[in-house]
This record gives structure tokens, sequence and C-alpha cells, in this order.
């Protein structure tokens, strides 16, 4: 567990980067740091590793303070990605991966298989192995840096915007893949971000952080979506926030009506296995079938809130696993969804 | 090769006295070398101090121009009383000096060029000062040190022909004796030997440089992979 207590950091030119905050990160559990440039984010990120010292307050990891640690040591047992990854561009890929190891004095075919183990873990072919990080595409770097920060097993993961240089379709399957490694793995994470969408992606708890490093506001995503505690906070989860939140919750969360109900004057169509085939107005038998996009198990609340803002008839259709209609929903039903369970 | 004495020039032609040119040429490599040795060990602590605190920059960088700046030949005048006339001491020391004013330049330069955020990233993962300095930015700042060798040594291999003027100078000696005694050949022999010197070390830098850091390479040969 990450405790910080009353932690306050002003710099020596007078600014207040760190006002008084206090939060703790449950072992096991990822905290979102989330604020705008100037809101002490990565500062309160760098005193925990003690790349920046705090003015006044205490932090502690499992309930040592880190001040009375040394320094070297706590750094080596705590990983550490940062923006545009940071690998030593003069070393390959393995020995990258293998600075903490190598720092720990781990032998070198312990090392090699850590390093391959590591690979595959975060989703590299180990044909990259020897390859320099120029070499590399920034989606490759970025895993090349988790794997850096995995390689000693440290409980502890410090994140400072690690999916920042890549475009946004890289992007999201970084945090997707962070989010089933962090569900294998179970560190205890900070991962400082400005992007709202990641904070709750990869967030069990969102905090975010007004400029001058005040805590505004920290909880599970879905009620600091759901229930702001002021108008900063609510403007910077965005006016969007409500679709975010759709985001979050399943789509079998949203209450459904029997498929073959009539919605207005549409019908969904189904073969006789049960699957949807269309929309269709009775009224109207020459019609083609309006087409539909059905949601799916799997899928979020905000599958539902698109797909029934697309379709002729105003409702979306959910299926099953083997592709059979369950029910259909309507935005009236959307707005009736249960936000208080999440995906 | 070792002579009992230093061979003189004979004749006026080249044949016969390709032994006269090894003998300086060896002579010139090992006064170039000693020099370089002599310079990189004061200049790496000197740059280092420089990069740690870099308000002594400026003065050791004054200091340096200003030793390059005084002539060849009163600085060896000015280091014959200490080091004596009659020995090449005052010309390697000379050299030595005049190389400060690349290697302090090329090796703060470099170890300046190291990303911040990759001193940051040795920094917190647990790298120590003197760790640091060794496994990260040096190996980093390879490139500019190389750089600063590589002009180093052409200057100084150019340099050290000044000494003719004393009568001394390795190969320098060449073109004094040659012009002295009127042989053509000789100062010829002299010049040419000094510049395809310049021009082999000069590749073998460039050579070592290519081998010492293949990855300053790796990011211009397009090999990016993406997946």
């Amino acid at each position: 567990m990450i405790q910080l207590d009353r932690v306050t950091k002003r710099f020596p030119d007078g600014t207040l980067a760190v006002d008084d905050l206090s939060f703790e990160v449950p072992t096991g559990e990822v905290l979102a740091l989330l604020g705008t440039s100037g809101s002490g984010k990565t500062t309160t990120l760098r005193m925990i590793n003690r790349l920046t010292e705090p003015t006044s307050g205490t932090i502690s990891i499992d309930g040592s303070p880190i001040h009375l640690a040394d320094v070297h040591r706590l750094r080596r047992g705590i990983g550490y990605v940062i923006q545009q990854a940071g690998l030593f561009p003069h070393r390959r890929v393995i020995d990258n991966i293998t600075t903490v190891p190598r720092l720990l004095g781990w032998d070198r075919t312990r090392m090699r298989r850590r390093a391959l183990e590591l690979l595959e873990l975060v989703g590299l072919d180990p044909a990259l192995a020897n390859r320099y990080p120029a070499q590399l595409s920034g989606g490759q770097q970025q895993r090349v840096g988790v794997a850096r920060a995995l390689a000693a097993d440290p409980p502890v993961l410090l994140m400072d915007e690690p999916f920042g240089a890549v475009d946004p379709i890289v992007r999201a399957q970084l945090q997707h893949e962070f989010v089933r490694l962090q569900r294998e793995l179970r560190k205890t994470v900070v991962f400082v971000t400005h992007d709202v969408d990641e904070a709750i992606v990869v967030g069990n708890r969102v905090a975010v952080l007004r400029t001058g490093g005040v805590l505004a506001q920290i909880g599970p995503p879905v009620e600091v979506l759901a229930h702001p505690v002021d108008e900063f906070v609510a403007g910077f989860m965005g006016a969007d926030r409500q679709v975010k939140l759709l985001g979050l919750v399943p789509a079998s969360a949203v209450p459904h009506r029997p498929a073959d109900q009539a919605i207005g004057e549409w019908q969904l169509a189904l073969d006789s296995g049960g699957h949807p085939q269309g929309w269709h107005r009775p009224d109207r038998p020459g019609d083609a079938l309006a087409a539909l996009a059905a949601v799916g198990p799997g899928a979020s609340a905000r599958a539902v809130l698109e797909e029934a803002l697309g379709s002729p008839s105003g409702a979306a259709v959910h299926v099953d696993g083997d592709g059979r209609a369950v029910g259909v929903s309507t935005l009236d039903d959307l707005r009736r969804a249960d936000l208080t369970v999440t995906r | 090769m070792v002579f009992a004495k230093p061979p003189s020039w004979n004749g006026p032609q080249l044949a016969g006295n390709w032994d006269v040119i090894w003998y300086y040429t060896v002579i010139h490599v090992r006064y170039t070398l000693v020099a370089l040795v002599l310079g990189m060990v004061v200049a790496f602590p000197l740059s280092y101090v420089c990069h740690r605190w870099p308000r002594w920059y400026p003065p050791v960088l004054a200091v340096t121009n200003i030793v390059y700046a005084i002539p060849a030949i009163a600085l060896f005048t000015l280091l014959g009383p200490w080091l004596g006339y009659t020995n090449d001491k005052p010309i390697i020391l000379a050299m030595a000096l005049y190389t400060l004013v690349i290697l302090v330049r090329n090796i703060v330069e470099g170890l300046r060029g190291v990303q911040p955020q990759i001193t940051d990233a040795a920094i917190g993962v647990g790298y120590g000062p003197t760790r640091r300095l060794l496994a990260v930015e040096l190996p980093l700042a390879a490139p500019g040190v190389i750089a600063g060798l590589r002009l180093a040594s052409v200057s100084t291999i150019s340099l050290i022909s000044v000494g003719a003027l004393l009568g001394r100078g390795a190969l320098g000696r060449l073109f004094a004796d040659g012009v002295a005694r009127r042989i053509t050949t000789e100062l010829w022999a002299g010049v040419f030997a000094v510049v395809l010197l310049a021009l082999a070390v000069d590749a073998l830098w460039l050579l070592l440089g290519r081998v010492l850091t293949p990855w300053a390479r790796a990011g211009s040969s397009g090999r990016a992979v993406r997946t």
C-alpha cells in the first residue's frame, strides 16, 4: 500500500506544486492521477520514488516511510515507466529490460530468461531482443518500457503518462493490455495521465487534482463521473461524462424488453434460430430490412446508446454469445440503466 | 623498430631513405598518443566538473581558449626552463594543452546532449551517480567524445611538426632538415608523411567510432518494425 500523508511540495522558486495532499493506494490497485499541466500530478509521482523530496508530509510504502529507506534500493524496488519510455538508446532491448536486475546483481542466465519471459508478457516478439530502441516503433518502445519496469518484479509501479507519445489506436491497445496485465500481476500502481478516458479505463480509482496540487476528488471512476463534487471536476471529466459513464457499465445493466415487442412502428425481424435480421415496418411489407449492429454480451451500455441512436427504431438489440436476440432497449430504457454495476 | 642513432637523410632521392621516414613517423605517432592520453586525463575530470557544476564551464572554456591562443613557439619556450630544451617533452606537453580546447568542449557537450528523460529514467530505476556516469551518460556522450578525439588527433599530428622550428618535432624535422640542406625530396616527404598520417588516424577514429557506437546509426537504418 502507498500512503501519502499531508504531503506538500514547494519548489525553491516559491511555486506550490502539491498542497497538503493525502491519499492511499491499496495493494494491488491502480490509482489514476488525473489533472491538467500544473496540477502537480507528475511531482506527486516523483515524490514516491524520491526523484523529488516533499517539503513536508510523509509518504509510506507498506507502512515504512520512504525517506528512511536507502534511496537507490527504494528505486530499484519500484517500477518506473515514463513518457516516450525513456529507454537507453545505446542498449539493446534485452539489456534495457534487464537494467534493474543488473543493478541488483542477478546472473546472466537468470537475466536473459527473465527478459525473454517479459517480452512475451508485454506482447513483443522475442526476435526484437537484440534491436536497439531506435529500431522499434513508438508502441513497441512503450512495451519495452513496461517490461523494464516489471523486470525485477517490484510490488509498486509508477507510470508517468506512459502511453502519451503514441497514436490513439496503439494507445487504446496498450491501455487494454495494461488492464489485462494488471489483472494478472496485481501491482500497486500510480498512473499519471491528463486523459480522462485513459484514467477511467486503467484506474480502480481516479484522483482529480486541480491547479496547485490540491486534491479535488478521489473515488472509483463511476462515482467521479456520476457525482463530480464541483464544477471543476464536472468540467474536467467532460460534458460527455454521462456517455463516458455508460462506457464503464455493461450492456446487461440496461433494462430490455422482449425482442418481439414492437418499438413504435418498427418490429425486429428474427430468423427461425432467433438471430436478428433487421428492422422492418409491418405496415410497409415491401420495404427492405433496415440493417442493425447487435450489442453482444461483452459490450458496454455505451454501445447500446450508440446503436439505439443509429437505429431507425430508436432501439438497440441485445444478443447472447451465439448471436440470438435476447431483447431490445430504447433510449428510455438506457435512462433507467443501473449505473452502479461496472464492467 | 629500434635505432641506435637517429638515421639521417642521404642524397637527393627517396630510395634508401624510407627508414628515416619510418623512424620519425613512429616518433610522431608516439608523441600524438602521449599528448592525447595526457589531454584526456586532464579533460575528463575537468569536463565532469563543468557538467556537474555548470558555472565552471565558461571559465574553464576561457582558460583552454587562452592556452590555445598562445603561439606554439611561445609555449615551447615557456615550458623549456621546466622540461629542458634538448628533448621533445615541451612539445608533447604543449600539444596536450592544446587538445583541451577541443576535448573539454566535446565531452561537456556530449554529456549535455544526453536527453533529460534518459537521465531521469536512469535515476528513477536506481542508478547512483558514478554508475550512471559510467553506464549511461558516458556511453551516450561517446559520439561527441570520439568526434573530439578525431579532431584533436589530426590537429596534434599537424601541430607537432611546428617543433621543426626548434629543430625538433618528429616528422617536422624532415622539413627543417630538408630546408636547411636544400633537399626538396626530404621536405616533401615530411609534408606528405604528416598529411597521410593525419588522414590515416582520422579514418581509424571514424572506424573505431562506428564499432564503439553501433546504436548511433541504428535509428537511421530505417528498420523500424510495426506490429
